[in-house]
């Protein structure tokens, strides 16, 4: 945007959210496609849109609570991801053994 | 902030193939299709954007008695309005409209995770879901309003809603001066998505 981002501001607001009026996209794919799996499962009547928050909310917890030498840079679609992978087992959609091979592949 | 992991590139990586794995797996159970995906993705990139919820602000600052619906009962008058249909799907129930007055300012927030009316504001915008933002506006709004250009007086009430699964909200921002001969639809196009979060006022069009 302009010039004002020279200075690193302790809360980086300013310069993604002055002519915001389309929805704002995804850094990568993977986000994209991690959203609307999520979204799309819920809409079709998978699991109520709650149990996923619900998941966010412990996965995003989970990282807040650990110690911020451990806790890695902050990437918001890594906690949808980890959330969405537990909804779905906790749904019966993916068995407990299929994502252990999915994540350990 | 510090880099802690010596290579994000490859974190990025394996986020990218947990989601296709994790989508073929879907898809080959029979349980979605890649193009359910893409039809919820394009109906979340298209129709549900802050155009619905600047169209909502345009009519409240026209129709002072919607503005009293609008803040009442939410749901019920955003229906009254010619907006995509699915306003009350993912994210879009339980909305609930709060409006600033010369007295007071409203400013939402997602204190646990990053609730937002998806159907009227469209998905939040990067800095909404940031750890900072969402503890340091919980604790220091209005200085978190200062620093990113609203410098509050001292007179005005802060009110901070923190959104959630039983109450998704968003804020009717002010009327800017210098509008007044505006029509509807000339309204609407001064509405920015930060001033219906309550972070930013609606710049008035003459300044």
């Amino acid at each position: 945007m302009e010039a004002t981002a020279t200075t690193a501001p302790t809360s980086p607001l300013h310069d993604a959210c002055v002519t915001d009026m389309n929805a704002p996209t995804f850094d990568a794919d993977w986000q994209r496609r991690a959203f609307g799996v999520a979204v799309a499962l819920s809409e079709f009547g998978h699991y109520p849109w709650d149990a996923f928050q619900q998941r966010l909310i412990a996965a995003i917890g989970a990282w807040e609570a650990t110690s911020a030498t451990e806790q890695g840079s902050w990437q918001y679609y890594e906690h949808w991801l980890a959330a969405l992978e537990r909804v779905l087992v906790e749904h019966d959609l993916v068995a407990e053994d299929e994502m252990r091979a999915l994540l350990g592949a | 902030m510090t880099v802690q992991f010596g290579y994000p590139e490859d974190r990025e990586a394996r986020s990218a193939a947990r989601v296709r794995a994790l989508e073929a797996l879907l898809i080959e159970k029979g349980v979605i299709t890649g193009a359910t995906v893409d039809k919820v993705l394009g109906y979340f990139e298209t129709d549900m954007t802050p155009l619905n919820g600047a169209k909502i602000v345009a009519r409240a600052w026209t129709d002072p008695e919607f503005a009293e619906r609008l803040v009442k009962d939410t749901p019920a008058a955003v229906a009254e309005l010619a907006l995509p249909i699915g306003m009350d799907g993912a994210e879009g129930e339980h909305l609930q409209a709060v409006a600033n007055t010369p007295g007071v300012h409203n400013l939402v927030i997602c204190t646990l995770c990053s609730c937002f009316p998806w159907p009227v504001l469209g998905l939040p915008p990067y800095w909404y879901k940031d750890p900072t933002f969402r503890a340091r506006a919980a604790r220091e709004p209005r200085v978190v309003l200062k620093e990113t250009g609203l410098d509050l007086d001292p007179s005005v009430e802060l009110r901070v809603w923190d959104s959630s699964g039983h109450s998704r909200w968003f804020v009717v921002p002010q009327r800017p001066a210098g509008t007044d001969g505006m029509t509807e639809e000339e309204l609407a196009a001064l509405v920015t998505t930060e001033s219906m979060i309550g972070i930013a006022e609606v710049p008035s069009p003459a300044a």
